[in-house]
């Protein structure tokens, strides 16, 4: 019975629940249970709140008996990376500086999960500062994917990732910076979707840089994210899913996005676009712009944004960072404003140009999530520090980008490395496109079965 | 940009001293990036532009 709620997707658990197939308690029950046993044995769990959870799901399990009205995710236990603020909770943000800190204010997305009726069971392990493409956390211990506990879960949403790979809960929310919902996605085998900047409320939430943070969630089905992304966005997402793709236009952009794929990727991805050829869109190949000038225009906004708000603790407080996390943030601290407004100005024209030049007149532009095998925890944290930067950098050569053009960008798994590591397409349209990326996300789920592999780590087998 | 005047913008301008010790290792990516951006901006930046149009042109896509 344990392992058969806990292989139950998001939107089938939801079912359950509300027809009286499984009670709230014991979904929540299990959901504890496993966070406790797996979810500290990959270190993934920071914190959970198991007597309010438990209230809840007995409050839940009244009001349907009562046969009241009951929302979207009606006693659907999840549990959310550790910077979504609750009032009067801890919310360290994966960092010894905020260990202490209590939140005075709730964040709109998880008070909108509270009003879809979904219960928070605690919160999940996260890069220090959300500032690591690999889910790096020097104090609080590296979190380790469920595929192979050897590798990197993908960061900065690691514990979001790993816990819903294992079957822990069936979705989480995390944010992007630069690649944080897509990266854990991605090496974690999950749709990760950072949705289109501004579309989802940051409030209440622990900032990195409000010019590029996006709130998204991970969760095993493109379905899954939908309902999610219903509830945090207050739009509907739902409706269109079933449409499919055909006379979907798909553009493949070369060059930059395929300088530094491995021949694993490469196959995946092919194959990828052969099915969704097969399900009736039509690929378009097309070519970046200038890829260096995007990315610096992301580090100058993403490192002084940073470096604005940590300058007192850089100041007060440098040895309670790590080392790798500070390199990230200080550069900041180091560009003339005259840079920082100027890349904020040239955002609109070089986004368009962007969607230009690598969606052109298709719908969406197919890209992969990463470029490179899910590297080892000992490759991203030990030896020369020229060459653990050299593989960061390699992690997010396709997602930091999409963050400075704040477009919609989702992770979809569709294969496994020859070490049996996830590898994920990602899905980038132009701004507000959720609703076609879910689509193509869905049709393409609906023909394979990538999503439905479970890891060793969660124990269901 | 030499390394000694990023060392005094750390130091002096953000009042970072730890941050200024660690110049030498931010300097190549700083150099880098600014040059890139300035040239850009020099090159393709209108007189009338605004931080804000980002904002403005993304109101617009919404469809909503």
């Amino acid at each position: 019975m344990q392992s058969a709620i806990a292989a139950l997707d998001l939107c089938a658990l939801a079912d359950a629940v509300a027809k009286g197939e499984v009670t709230s308690v014991k979904a929540t029950t299990v959901a504890l249970e496993r966070l406790d046993l797996i979810g500290r044995k990959l270190n993934a769990v920071v914190r959970l709140d198991d007597e309010r959870a438990l209230d809840a799901a007995e409050a839940a399990d009244k009001l349907r008996a009562s046969g009241g009205a009951l929302p979207v995710l009606h006693g659907v236990p999840l549990a959310h990376k550790d910077l979504f603020y609750r009032v009067g909770d801890l919310s360290g943000g994966g960092s010894k500086i905020r260990a202490d800190f209590r939140a005075d204010v709730t964040a709109t997305v998880i008070a909108r999960l509270d009003a879809a009726g979904a219960l928070d069971l605690g919160r999940l392990q996260l890069a220090e500062f959300a500032m690591s493409p690999t889910g790096y956390n020097e104090s609080l211990g590296h979190a380790s994917n469920p595929w192979n506990p050897a590798h990197v879960p993908g960061g900065s949403s690691s514990g979001s990732g790993v816990a819903v790979a294992a079957r822990l809960v069936t979705g989480s929310l995390g944010t992007d910076t630069g690649g944080s919902l897509r990266h854990p996605g991605a090496m974690c085998g999950l749709i990760g979707l950072k949705p289109t900047w501004g579309l989802v409320p940051t409030d209440g939430v622990m900032p990195l840089s409000a010019s590029l943070d996006c709130t998204g969630p991970l969760a095993r089905t493109a379905r899954d994210a939908a309902r999610l992304l219903s509830v945090i966005a207050d739009r509907d997402y739902e409706t269109t899913l079933d449409t499919g793709v055909t006379g979907m236009r798909i553009a493949i952009p070369g060059g930059y996005y395929r300088e530094l794929m491995h021949s694993d990727v490469a196959t995946a991805l092919d194959e990828a676009v052969k099915v969704l050829r097969l399900l009736g869109a039509t690929v378009v190949e097309t070519s970046p712009p200038d890829m260096a000038l995007i990315n610096a225009l992301m580090q100058i906004v993403m490192s002084v944004e940073a470096a604005t708000i940590h300058r007192r603790w850089l100041i007060e407080r440098p040895q309670d960072y790590a080392d790798q996390v500070r390199s990230r943030i200080e550069p900041g601290l180091f560009y003339p404003a005259t840079r920082y407004v100027e890349a904020l100005s040239l955002r609109a024209q070089i986004t368009q140009q962007w969607i230009a030049s690598c969606i052109g007149s298709t719908d969406l532009a197919l890209l992969p999530a990463i470029s490179i095998p899910v590297p080892t925890i000992a490759a991203t944290t030990e030896g020369n520090p020229a060459d653990v930067a050299a593989v960061i950098g390699q992690l997010t050569h396709c997602t930091r980008g999409i963050n400075y053009l704040g477009l919609p960008g989702a992770s979809v798994p569709c294969g496994f490395d020859a070490a049996g590591l996830p590898i994920a397409f990602q899905l980038v349209g132009r701004p507000y496109a959720e609703a076609d990326i879910l689509r193509a996300a869905h049709a393409y789920q609906g023909a394979t079965d990538w999503h439905h592999r479970v890891p060793d780590a969660a124990e269901l087998n | 940009m030499s390394e000694n005047l990023l060392r005094q913008v750390a130091a002096e301008l953000n009042k970072a001293p730890g941050a200024a010790e660690r110049t030498p290792r931010m300097t190549g990516l700083v150099v880098e990036n600014n040059t890139r951006v300035a040239t850009a901006a020099v090159q393709d930046m209108a007189f009338d532009s605004t931080p804000y149009a980002y904002q403005a042109w993304l109101a617009g896509m919404d469809k909503r």
